[in-house]
């Protein structure tokens, strides 16, 4: 299905807002393997979120290509690419008191007709969903009543419902408790080990160290580094990515990365 | 807690008692009324007296259609308003919609000789040109997301539409056209005859009917940006699609009936405390109780005085009355 062994490949992507405003992303290219956990890591407006939206279609890049599965984006149809790519937006809003359940069945979308409501099936796919990060028993509540971690894993469900082989993740764990930091970063690597294909962005190179097995490390719309985490992770890297100084410790065979 | 299977099959049965109970009010407005007396019509004097019966066939029953397709519309249409742009706050009154309308029948009763048929057209149009206008400007302004921009934009386009109106109203012969405007202002249904009801049916009946079917696609568009771009295949023609149905039938029954307030804002509220918020029943339930409550309202409205009460201000009445004791119960989860 995909000789060229990768899930998602950028070749020279450029991309600016508008046709004459500045460069948001130069030159990039990344190779990102299947079945594999990467994240992004950059300072605040590096270009991160940018970059999973023009993953996600949702921007055109001015130069460049994108490769999906082996396939130029292009070659999807919109329906296709909301088949093969998933969203866990940062953090979302939703003004109406929808249950757990009717949330995590939207997932459905892609695979309903336009005017289809969901089936049986459908039902149970959403609850295996919830079921698979141990979420089984929230169904029924309703989403305003969850806490921020509770809520975060639920719009994982509802992605995770979409059946993609790609996950985008948009700082899945920036407004998150330390025990929710934990439980959500679980629940990504165990993700990660089931097959899926997962680019998550963060800010924080140990919730990125604890998860990922590759790192790219963005600054000023341009890729400083890119490579298996044990690797990217040097003093020198992210104190280029950062711009302070950083040391990086190992404790077992995670780094452990320490401001200075 | 109800599950999931438990909270459609419970939203269900409260459609189809709503269902029944629409068809009791609908069977029962035909016996309230003034002639040949006062309230209730019995059925003898119905079996005997030709005019009741002309009373009943050629103004009760159309008059009747119209008050539960208005109600069903503006409701409905107010749902579609709220989930889009993603608060509770807002009905045709935001991005134009009733303003415009407003300000179209009110120009052509100054300018325009004032025939209804010049009033609805004029009416439907500005409606239109409200809703443009309000996407339009809202490419324009460069503050927030999509939403908020169009809610931005739709107050801007509302505010100028009634300083128009007042303008017209200004300018509005006060012998002969100031009533005309002021009544139509006010809202109500006491001229609806068979050939309004037969010019409003060919646009309400496929809008609603697109409305009804596309109810579970509602969810998703209520969603941000971002999620609803990463769900529905294109989720920004599909939100028109929706807009503009909610927009034409809006029209066509304000032309007949005017401006007819809080409708459109209070029942989605009643009806998601009923059936929940997933637009699947919301929709419909919302369809269902808006009919009944502008046909309640309408029966009092022609059956109480000897004179007319304006619908309008009936059902703004009830409507504020029931918005207050909504947002005072103690049981509202107060949220950012």
């Amino acid at each position: 299905m995909n000789p060229s062994g990768h899930a998602i490949l950028l070749k020279g992507i450029s991309f600016g807002y508008g046709a004459a405003g500045p460069v948001v992303l130069e030159n990039i290219s990344m190779d990102i393997p299947p079945r594999s956990v990467t994240a992004i890591l950059g300072p605040n407006g590096s270009g991160k979120t940018t970059l999973l939206r023009l993953l996600l279609g949702l921007l055109v890049p001015r130069k460049g290509d994108i490769l999906l599965v082996g396939k130029p984006k292009d070659h999807y149809s919109p329906r296709e690419m909301k088949q093969l790519i998933g969203l866990v937006p940062q953090e979302e809003s939703i003004p109406f008191d929808l249950s757990v359940i009717e949330y995590v069945l939207l997932g459905r979308a892609p695979h309903l007709r336009l005017l289809a409501l969901p089936k049986e099936e459908d039902l149970r796919i959403a609850l295996e969903s919830l079921e698979s990060i141990g979420l089984a028993g929230l169904q029924d509540r309703l989403l305003p009543s969850l806490s921020g971690g509770e809520r975060q894993l639920v719009t994982i469900a509802r992605a995770l419902a979409q059946e993609t082989t790609i996950l985008l993740m948009d700082e899945p764990t920036s407004h998150l408790d330390l025990a929710n930091r934990r439980r959500v970063l679980q629940v990504m690597r165990a993700l990660g080990d089931m097959g899926k294909t997962i680019l998550f962005t963060t800010h924080d190179p140990n919730a990125a160290a604890a998860v990922a097995d590759h790192a790219i490390m963005l600054r000023g719309g341009r890729v400083l580094a890119a490579a298996p985490v044990g690797e990217a992770f040097t003093s020198k890297n992210l104190s280029d990515t950062y711009g302070v100084g950083v040391e990086v410790i190992q404790i077992g065979n995670r780094p452990i990365v320490l401001p200075l | 807690m109800p599950t999931y299977e438990e909270r459609v099959r419970s939203s269900r049965m409260v459609l189809a008692w709503g269902a029944i109970l629409l068809l009791i009010f609908l069977s029962g407005s035909l016996f309230l009324g003034r002639f040949p007396g006062p309230y209730i019509t019995p059925l003898s004097v119905l079996r005997d007296n030709e005019m009741a019966q002309g009373v009943l066939v050629h103004l009760r029953l159309p008059r009747i259609l119209t008050a539960f397709l208005l109600g069903m519309t503006l409701s409905a249409s107010g749902t579609v308003f709220q989930m889009i742009f993603r608060n509770p706050l807002v009905d045709a009154g935001i991005l134009g919609v009733a303003p415009g309308a407003a300000f179209g029948a009110s120009l052509a009763i100054v300018l325009l000789g004032g025939r209804t048929a010049t009033v609805q057209g004029c009416a439907a149009i500005f409606a239109f040109v409200g809703l443009a206008g309000s996407a339009l400007l809202a490419r324009r302004i460069r503050l927030g997301d999509w939403v908020l921009r169009l809610v931005l934009a739709g107050i801007a386009v509302s505010a100028l539409y009634t300083s128009g109106a007042g303008v017209l109203k200004y300018l509005a012969d006060p012998l002969r056209q100031l009533p005309d405007i002021t009544f139509w202002l006010l809202g109500g249904l006491w001229g609806i005859t068979w050939p309004d009801v037969v010019q409003i049916l060919p646009v309400v009946v496929p809008c609603l009917t697109i409305l009804y079917l596309m109810r579970w696609r509602l969810n998703l568009l209520a969603m941000e940006d971002e999620t609803a771009f990463s769900l529905a295949s294109s989720p920004g023609r599909e939100r028109l699609v929706m807009l503009l149905a909610a927009v034409a039938a809006t029209a066509a029954v304000v032309s007949k009936a005017g401006q007819i307030g809080w409708v459109g804002l209070i029942v989605p509220h009643i009806t998601r405390r009923i059936v929940g918020s997933d637009a699947q029943q919301a929709l419909p339930g919302a369809m269902l109780f808006g009919g009944c409550f502008v046909l309640l309202c309408d029966d009092v409205a022609r059956t109480v005085l000897t004179g007319e009460i304006p619908l309008g201000i009936l059902t703004s009445m009830v409507g504020a009355a029931l918005f207050l004791i909504l947002l005072m119960r103690k049981d509202l989860k107060v949220r950012r």
